[in-house]
């Protein structure tokens, strides 16, 4: 189930958006013929497929946002199977200290019953929650919205001493990246996490997916290198830029 | 090599034993074919998670980014998705396969069990904020919420002990907020069997989801004005088969009671 074939198939070259759609009738006549489509290209045809439905096996476990641009299984070519994952606004990841939350359920079930081998944080362009992070004001009305971007607040302080003098967006931008870094630190909080990145049986990767250039960059947590006592700082080896 | 070790030794070895075993041939056969994709399988090259990730974004560059500029183009400055969907993180039922969902169509929030919380300002502000976000910013249009088979934080749910035990450091606490159904389910259960009542809680849970998405004031507010309609569905990956339903909410014109 390598190739990022199999759904891609099912897509002309030129894709027609539900923008097109007229009314709401219209919209779910489009999506019953996609469910149709995928149906009977996938369900029925793809002899793994059976096996999948006895159960799951993903090799990844993708924390993303859930900008409607920004779907792993379109840009990175997941396909049924291969990637459980976490869509929350500006894919963060609280610290295992601060209690319940959407994402520590997930992640438990992902190393520890699935587990997986490598999770992948990745973060995106224009992020409108990164955006709500670096204008919020410290006195701000706790909206819910509010309440869960203070989650990357070290990143914002991170974002504030490194690049003071850059623009607003400039300063979102770095805070996109930054606030990936935070969330890989975070993800060693987790006592089962951080043990078997110690072992070797789990890599912890950030992403970050440019969609004005279309471009990808991938870092992996160095997990030996990294001394947060000291900086706080993850440590990061073999990154690479796809463009 | 010991001259024990031989493959010719171990082979004539086993000719040995079903000339004078011959009712073993076909536990033999079993076991030698098991080898056979063992040894395939650790032949086989190991997976490389940055090859696998690159071939994808590749293609996905090429097919969809490349051949269509104007819609990518327009996607830079913004998004206006017409839904918002809470799905499974399941890995075999993303909405962009099942419901073939292209970018800027769907703001997607994925969580074990597509569960809703209810309102609740600190405990579960991710929720929150994502409702807040698309319903008062991007101002979806429908928010449909979707739970399948064979779902594992389903059965975690209807496994947890009567007595309220908890094995997890989250998982149970989570799937917990969708207790209403389980109590229902099992309620109602009679003689059914354990994956039974799971897959009745799979649309219960949709159910009280789909409840708790009104107690949020800006989502109340958006369905009694008809700017955003509330659905359930589940994807059922065994039977090949979607169903969709409505959370029907309205306001009847007023009857004179006099």
């Amino acid at each position: 189930m390598g190739s990022p074939g199999f759904t891609q198939q099912l897509n002309k070259s030129k894709l027609e958006t539900l923008s097109k759609a007229e009314d709401r009738c219209d919209i779910f006549d489009i999506l019953k013929n996609r469910f149709l489509s995928f149906k009977s290209k996938y369900i029925e045809n793809v002899e793994q497929f059976e096996n999948l439905a006895k159960a799951q096996a993903p090799k990844f476990m993708v924390i993303a946002c859930a900008d409607s641009r920004v779907c792993p299984s379109n840009i990175l070519g997941f396909q049924p199977g291969e990637a459980f994952v976490i869509r929350n606004v500006a894919n963060l990841v609280p610290t295992f200290e601060s209690g319940p939350s959407e994402v520590n359920a997930a992640l438990e079930f992902a190393v520890n019953t699935l587990q997986v081998e490598n999770i992948l944080v990745i973060g995106h362009s224009c992020c409108g929650g990164i955006r709500a992070l670096m204008s919020m004001e410290d006195d701000a009305n706790g909206s819910f919205i509010h309440n869960w971007v203070i989650v990357g607040k070290n990143a914002r302080k991170k974002t504030e001493a490194a690049a003071s003098t850059l623009s607003f967006d400039d300063k979102c931008r770095h805070c996109e990246k930054e606030s990936i870094n935070h969330s890989l630190v975070n993800l060693l909080t987790y006592p089962w996490i951080e043990e078997k990145v110690a072992n070797g049986k789990l890599y912890v990767h950030g992403g970050y997916y440019d969609f004005i250039k279309c471009s990808f960059e991938k870092w992996t947590l160095d997990y030996q290198g990294t001394k947060l006592e000291e900086d706080g700082r993850i440590a990061a080896k073999n990154k690479v830029l796809w463009c | 090599m010991a001259a024990g070790d031989s493959y010719d030794d171990a082979i004539a070895a086993l000719s040995d034993l079903l000339k004078d075993k011959a009712e073993l041939g076909s536990l033999a056969a079993a076991k030698i074919k098991q080898l056979t994709a063992d040894l395939e399988a650790a032949g086989s090259t190991p997976f490389n998670p940055d090859d696998r990730i690159r071939t994808g974004f590749d293609h996905f560059k090429k097919e969809k980014f490349e051949k269509n500029p104007d819609l990518f183009g327009e996607l830079a400055k913004g998004q206006s998705p017409k839904f918002m969907v809470f799905a499974c993180s399941d890995s075999r039922v993303c909405p962009s396969h099942v419901l073939d969902f292209q970018p800027g169509e769907a703001f997607v929030v994925r969580n074990i069990a597509n569960m809703v919380p209810p309102y609740e300002k600190t405990k579960y502000a991710g929720t929150g904020a994502a409702i807040e976000y698309a319903v008062l910013h991007l101002k979806v249009e429908n928010i449909v919420v979707i739970g399948h088979s064979c779902c594992g934080g389903i059965k975690g749910l209807m496994s947890i002990p009567d007595d309220g035990t908890t094995a997890s450091d989250f998982i149970e606490q989570w799937v917990q907020i969708c207790n209403p159904a389980r109590s229902k389910v099992k309620g109602g259960a009679g003689d059914s069997s354990f994956s039974d009542q799971c897959a009745n809680c799979e649309k219960a849970t949709v159910n009280v989801s789909l409840g708790n998405l009104l107690t949020y004031p800006f989502v109340r507010e958006a369905v009694v004005s008809k700017k955003l309609a509330l659905k359930g569905a589940h994807y059922d990956f065994v039977k090949g088969s979607f169903e969709l339903w409505d959370l029907d909410f309205k306001v009847t014109p007023p009857v004179s009671l006099i």
